[in-house]
């Protein structure tokens, strides 16, 4: 029961994403690689539904789905910090990324296995950089708040995946009676994904149009 | 579920909980900050606007109270009939080009006493501040403006004062012979492309002001600027705005 509420609240994912694809052609260049990001996550969705169907399982294609995701949201945090003048860092962090992914697999030797350490660290070190984006384009972002795409879709980078960190420490440790614990915390993990799935959709709605739609000639 | 269990549910939920608190509290605190740093930033915009329109009316004071009586005064010894004996064509010619400052004095005085700094309506205003430009540069401006909603004054006098200093810019920084301003209207937003066709870069790492005040304005405005890299400056700017009934500044 519990999982058939948490797929269905995950592939709400598919609201974002097709108004993505809808303005896709007017969403200005920074702000593309968002919209790669919830297509993303929208195939691993339906991925995840047929192997768990299929296989029991969706480890496979979630560990390939934690480092296409991260290197995504380096991609989009790069473009919006401090417009895209700090692309250096974020190229390294990607690749530092990459070398620890490929680590823990050899250290697993399989890729059978949720690659833990990966999530947690990615997790936190999104959420740390989502924060550093919003401190310094605090000054930049728009009056109002709220319709700063830049403010909605990094708050929720923040609240993901502190909570996403905080859940995969309880599933690490989860092997004897916190079990339940880590399943009945996935419960409210429904509740945040449902939440950022609509801060996703707003963000897309209020990211400027691109200059080439509005002057196509120049 | 066993009594340890669910002890750490229940410390679980208590950690979520103060987590969500604390994260609640900081997107309080950082939407609090904004707002503040927006009013006063409002602040000194309007602060600026007085100053400077207080500026042109004591410049327009002067004009008419200290230079224009020396100038009168001046015209009447002209007209004394000794210096009309002796030199009359110079003289007349002398008073004549008194009469023509005095005149042009009193025109500047009478633009600079009213109460805008946009005098019609902005296209009118920038047309013109491009066409002085053009005069004492080597530059050709291609000026369109697809805009034919009527907006208030403030919206009208920043985007003035954006481009303005965009010439500016331009002038300062880049070798450039053709410089492209487009405005155009959709959905309630203003869209303004500005670009030319210069070598040089703005100093982005030591930004002046100039640029910091361009910025400044578009956000106030709840607006939103796109500088792009490449040779030249070009700047896109996307500013929402409401549509005025009557005594705005617009298109046509």
């Amino acid at each position: 029961m519990l999982y058939s509420i948490t797929a269905s609240v995950s592939l709400l994912i598919v609201v974002p994403a097709i108004v993505g694809w809808c303005r896709f052609k007017y969403t200005d260049v920074s702000y593309r690689p968002l919209v790669y990001l919830l297509t993303m996550g929208l195939i691993n969705e339906i991925v995840s539904l047929y192997s768990v169907f299929r296989y029991g399982t969706n480890t496979i294609n979630y560990n390939i789905f934690i480092l296409i995701e991260t290197h995504l949201i380096l991609w989009q945090l790069g473009n919006w910090d401090y417009r895209g003048r700090n692309s250096q860092l974020y190229r390294r962090l990607a690749a530092v990324f990459l070398i620890a992914w490929l680590v823990e697999w050899a250290w697993r030797g399989s890729i059978h296995q949720f690659f833990s350490f990966f999530i947690i660290a990615h997790a936190l070190c999104i959420s740390l950089l989502a924060l550093t984006v919003i401190e310094k384009s605090f000054f930049y972002l728009q009056k109002r708040l709220f319709n700063d795409p830049v403010f909605l879709a990094c708050s929720g980078f923040v609240i993901y995946y502190t909570y996403m960190a905080l859940l995969e420490v309880l599933w690490m440790f989860g092997h004897s009676h916190q079990f339940t614990v880590a399943r009945r915390a996935t419960a409210i993990l429904v509740i945040i994904n449902f939440f950022v799935n609509f801060l996703y959709c707003f963000s897309i709605l209020c990211t400027p149009r691109s200059r080439q739609s509005i002057f196509p000639r120049l | 579920m066993h009594t340890q269990e669910s002890s750490i549910y229940i410390s679980t939920i208590i950690i979520c909980s103060i987590l969500a608190f604390i994260l609640g509290y900081c997107a309080y605190i950082i939407f609090r900050l904004q707002r503040k740093y927006y009013r006063l930033k409002e602040k000194k915009q309007a602060n600026e606007i007085d100053l400077l329109q207080k500026e042109r009316g004591r410049i327009a004071a002067d004009l008419h109270d200290e230079l224009a009586p020396l100038l009168n005064i001046t015209l009447k010894l002209l007209e004394l009939p000794e210096l009309r004996k002796n030199g009359a064509r110079r003289v007349q010619q002398a008073e004549a080009n008194l009469v023509t400052v005095l005149t042009r004095m009193g025109e500047i005085a009478r633009n600079l006493n009213k109460t805008s700094v946009i005098v019609n309506d902005l296209k009118d205003s920038i047309g013109l501040f491009l066409k002085q430009y053009s005069f004492k540069n080597d530059v050709r401006f291609r000026f369109e403006y697809d805009v034919t909603a009527e907006f208030d004054n403030n919206l009208a006098l920043q985007l003035y004062l954006i481009i303005q200093e965009l010439v500016n810019n331009t002038m300062r920084h880049t070798q450039a012979r053709l410089v492209d301003i487009c405005f155009r209207e959709l959905e309630c937003k203003i869209y303004i492309y500005y670009t030319d066709d210069g070598e040089g870069q703005l100093p982005f790492d030591h930004a002046g002001l100039g640029i910091k005040s361009i910025t400044d304005r578009a956000r106030q405005l709840g607006g939103w600027v796109k500088i792009e890299d490449s040779p030249g400056i070009k700047f896109f700017f996307i500013i929402p705005f409401k549509k005025t009934n009557s005594n705005g500044h617009g298109g046509k």
